[in-house]
């Protein structure tokens, strides 16, 4: 066994002060114990004593996150299995620091870890993995250039050496000797190696050289299979060199020292070395008997090799099977993760396939509301106009009704004043359009007569209002038979009526006008309780245009007032008369509004020109 | 079957004169034909051609002649008798050490005799390190052998004798896989015929397409592939046998100048040992040679 204890210690040592920082005070200190117990158990080489407390240190590492003295405590504990023969274990627990070390990305605890999977693989005879391992432990210490340098290429030396590969071996071993920060067992060790490849190559004196760099005393101090292999080397550097005496010598020195230790495989080449020494010198005797121990020796190491390969098979296996039921595993999971996913797209796919048709099921229920909807609005929009067509109707019927009732004098049944005022100007526009191609002596014209019953008030103060109604009702069923559909008549206001007349000359006015108030006059009024009375009626009348060659010069209104004052007249002189106003001379300059207030004036003047059915002169 | 020869090195007229170098040979390996074939009545000492007549290997009837010129160039001129001698193993050198044997007309694994060179003169090599190939030779009829890359050579199953220590060596530097017997090379040949395993290592023969006919059976190299045998071989010389010393001495001397003229690796091409038709062939092993230079 190489000078671990102390590359344990080295690495303790470096890495002791820092572990500690982040944990608990007590757990602290008990984890810092358990450490300084391990690191000097490593150095007094007690290793099997470290395995009674090796599981609470590992524990302390674990609860206090000491992840390199975990990792330590797995390469050791892996080295003491390796050691002892339980290589199945060695390889698990190697594995399980080398993981560690990864995981945590701790590259020097992974070197450390590929060092140790190396050596058990080279235990193991399986040169090839070991040599991947070295590698990376090399690769990690290349430009440190310090004692683990050397240590990695020893390492790397040594593999190459039981592998019979020598001159790489040689190379190795050059490169841990040309690292500059040699110092220790490490170097005697290099040394050591270095002429054990030099002896494979025969050249034992180079070997001796070699050997000669090392201290004796130091060798003494060093570890036992160092010490056992220098002397080996000693002792093979004589018998290439002929000096049979002094390689048996030397060779049982050291079988005598390491007699009942568990450096079996340097005993077996120490014996075959005294043999080979023996039969040379041609003491048979000896030589059968060292041979013999040699045979002995090789048969152990040989059961413990096959013994040990078919734990290697067994390991390997193991990890082999562990490691495909890991992949097998994982395969199975991501396929089921797979699985899963695809289920879960399955349902997505469901879920928006539901989606879609309760999207199309929302969006056709919609397209039917709002078809519906339209429908109904429609038919409401009908029903809306119907109703209002109904409605329009009515108000327009309701309208008529209070139209004809606006225009309509209630107790009559004539049409009234405003009914008058809403028609006269399209009559003035029909005469207007009738006299436009007419020559001035057809020109038409209207007869305005103003009729208005006699001593009404008296008839009203003698016999009561309903008496006076009923007067007014009979005196306009006598006016409306004696006019014709064309006239306009007109309750003007109170026993007042207006009759407007077309198509009649002044004197066929005065006519109609004249069998009216007869008509009038010859009327028995019935009243109420069989009473009956007679009255009779005054008119005066007008013609528009007042004057037929200028029909603008008095308008409508004006004429009505000239029949009111005609009426006027035939009251003043008589009553139960008519008077018609006509203008009498050929005057074509007229002030229609003085005529109109002064019409009196202009009768006296003989301006305007009365006509009556009063036989005497009249009175102005 | 003890089979005995000897064999006069017949110089001018002083022949008689002088006692013949006893040298041994290896008993079964009867090539007293062969080597009787390959000098095809020429005088040994005055070979400089030495290309083969023959299939096959031709290794140790040139170290034979080499050998005999050595010495003779050496200042030995003494004739040289050959015995043959029934060697358990030619791992053991108890006549050499012992010194009733002077000296084996064979060269010798550097590794062999590591342990008995305080009781042998171990000449310079005969043959470099790097200079000794191999083929993987597989059954004529393995072409799924013979078609495997260098790359596939991991499935590639190799017979080897753990006692041939080199060999051994060798192939656990390559990625083939090496099955271990302990027995007759011919056995180990019948292994590759009956496809119990893939291939063995055997050095390339002499012929066309480097093919290896052994009792009928065809064998024929993986092409482009060939294996080094990590070490170098020596004579060697009892320092027991009472002629040993002068006779190591005239040997030493004797090569230094057979390597000087170059003879040496003329022969090996010649012989086809070195073999020019595998010249550019890939060496698996490559990296055992590189770290040397």
């Amino acid at each position: 066994m190489i000078n671990f204890q102390s590359i344990f210690l080295f690495v303790l040592l470096m890495y002791g002060g820092e572990l500690f920082a982040n944990s608990t005070a007590q757990d602290k200190q008990q984890l810092e114990h358990y450490y300084t117990k391990f690191k000097a158990d490593i150095d007094a080489d007690n290793m099997l004593h470290v395995m009674s407390y090796i599981h609470q240190l590992r524990q302390l590492a674990v609860s206090q996150q000491a992840l390199e003295i975990e990792v330590e405590s797995y390469l050791f504990e892996a080295m003491v299995k390796r050691r002892y023969g339980a290589f199945e274990e060695g390889v698990k627990l190697n594995n399980y620091a080398l993981e560690l070390a990864q995981s945590a990305g701790n590259k020097k605890y992974t070197a450390w870890a590929y060092l140790h999977l190396a050596h058990l693989e080279m235990e193991l005879e399986r040169f090839r993995l070991a040599q991947q391992y070295i590698h990376h432990a090399i690769d990690y210490y290349k430009s440190d250039n310090s004692e683990y340098t050397t240590l990695m290429y020893l390492w790397q030396s040594k593999i190459y050496l039981a592998m019979g590969s020598y001159h790489q071996a040689l190379a190795a071993s050059n490169k841990a000797q040309s690292v500059t920060a040699n110092i220790g067992d490490t170097m005697y060790e290099v040394a050591v190696n270095h002429a054990q490849i030099l002896l494979k190559l025969g050249d034992y004196q180079a070997a001796q050289t070699m050997l000669a760099n090392v201290d004796p005393t130091q060798i003494s101090k060093s570890q036992e299979r160092v010490r056992l292999q220098y002397y080996l080397a000693l002792a093979n550097c004589y018998l290439q060199a002929g000096n049979f005496k002094l390689a048996i010598h030397t060779a049982l020195s050291q079988l005598a020292n390491s007699y009942n230790t568990r450096f079996l495989e340097e005993q077996a080449q120490l014996q075959f070395l005294v043999a080979s020494a023996y039969r040379q010198q041609k003491e048979f005797k000896l030589a059968y008997r060292y041979l013999n121990r040699y045979s002995l020796s090789k048969d152990a190491l040989s059961l413990q090799r096959r013994n040990n390969k078919v734990l290697q098979l067994e390991a390997h296996f193991k990890f082999d099977s562990q490691n495909q039921q890991l992949l097998l595993l994982s395969k199975d999971n991501a396929l089921k993760e797979q699985r899963l996913l695809q289920q879960q797209q399955t349902i997505e796919n469901h879920h928006l396939q539901q989606q879609r048709w309760l999207l199309a099921g929302i969006l056709i229920m919609c397209g039917l509301a709002f078809i519906y909807w339209r429908w109904q609005n429609q038919r409401y929009l009908v029903t809306l106009k119907q109703q209002v067509a109904e409605r329009t109707h009515a108000l327009a019927k309701s309208n008529e009704l209070l139209k004809t009732m606006s225009y309509t004098d209630s107790l009559t049944g004539l049409h009234n004043r405003h009914y008058f005022f809403s028609v006269i100007n399209q009559q003035l526009a029909k005469l207007a359009r009738a006299n436009h191609l007419l020559p001035p002596a057809q020109l038409q014209n209207l007869v305005f007569a103003v009729v208005d019953i006699d001593h009404f008030k008296q008839i009203n103060d003698s016999h009561g209002h309903g008496a006076g109604d009923l007067v007014l009702e009979q005196f306009s069923k006598i006016l409306q038979q004696h006019s014709r559909d064309s006239d306009l008549l007109i309750r003007w206001g109170g026993e007042e009526f207006l009759l407007v007349m077309d198509n009649l000359t002044f004197n066929e006015a005065a006519h109609t006008l004249n069998r009216v108030r007869n008509a009038v006059a010859d009327h028995q009024f019935t009243l109420n309780h069989d009473e009956s009375l007679q009255c009779t009626c005054s008119v005066g009348f007008a013609s528009y245009p007042f004057i037929a060659a200028m029909p603008e010069l008095f308008n409508w209104e004006q004429v009505i007032e000239l029949a009111d004052g005609a009426l006027y007249l035939a009251k003043e002189n008589q009553r139960n008369a008519w008077v018609g106003i006509a203008p009498s001379t050929e005057k074509t300059h007229w002030q229609s509004d003085d005529v109109v207030k002064h019409y009196r004036k202009y009768l006296l003047a003989g301006e305007l020109q009365s006509y009556s059915n009063i036989t005497a002169k009249l009175k102005f | 079957m003890k089979y005995v020869f000897y064999l006069f090195m017949l110089f001018s007229s002083s022949v008689a004169a002088k006692p013949a170098l006893v040298i041994d040979i290896l008993s079964n390996e009867n090539f007293s034909e062969r080597y009787s074939a390959f000098l095809n009545g020429r005088d040994v000492l005055s070979i400089t051609d030495f290309t083969a007549n023959t299939d096959g290997s031709h290794l140790e009837i040139v170290e034979m002649i080499l050998l005999q010129q050595a010495l003779y160039l050496g200042g030995e001129t003494r004739p040289v008798e050959f015995r043959a001698q029934p060697w358990a193993a030619n791992t053991e050198f108890d006549a050499l050490i012992d010194g009733t044997s002077l000296m084996l007309a064979r060269s010798m694994w550097h590794e062999d005799i590591l342990n008995y060179r305080g009781s042998l003169y171990v000449s310079d090599a005969v043959i470099e390190f790097g200079q000794y190939e191999a083929g993987l030779y597989v059954s004529a009829d393995n072409l799924q052998a013979q078609q495997l890359q260098l790359s596939q050579l991991n499935k590639l199953t190799v017979v080897v004798n753990p006692r041939w220590h080199v060999d051994w060596r060798a192939l656990i530097n390559t990625p083939m896989s090496a099955i271990s017997y302990i027995g007759p090379w011919e056995e180990m040949l019948a292994m590759v015929k009956a496809n119990v395993v893939d291939a063995m290592m055997i050095n390339f023969s002499v012929g066309a397409n480097l093919d290896l006919n052994y009792e009928g059976h065809l064998f024929t190299p993986i092409k482009n592939v060939k294996v080094v045998l990590p070490d170098t071989r020596h004579f060697v010389v009892s320092k027991n046998h009472p002629q040993g010393k002068e006779v190591a001495q005239a040997l030493v001397k004797g090569l230094k100048v057979l390597r000087q003229r170059g003879i040496i690796n003329k022969a090996f091409q010649q012989s086809g040992f070195i073999n020019q038709q595998v010249k550019d062939w890939q060496v698996v092993n490559q990296q055992m040679i590189v770290t040397k230079q």
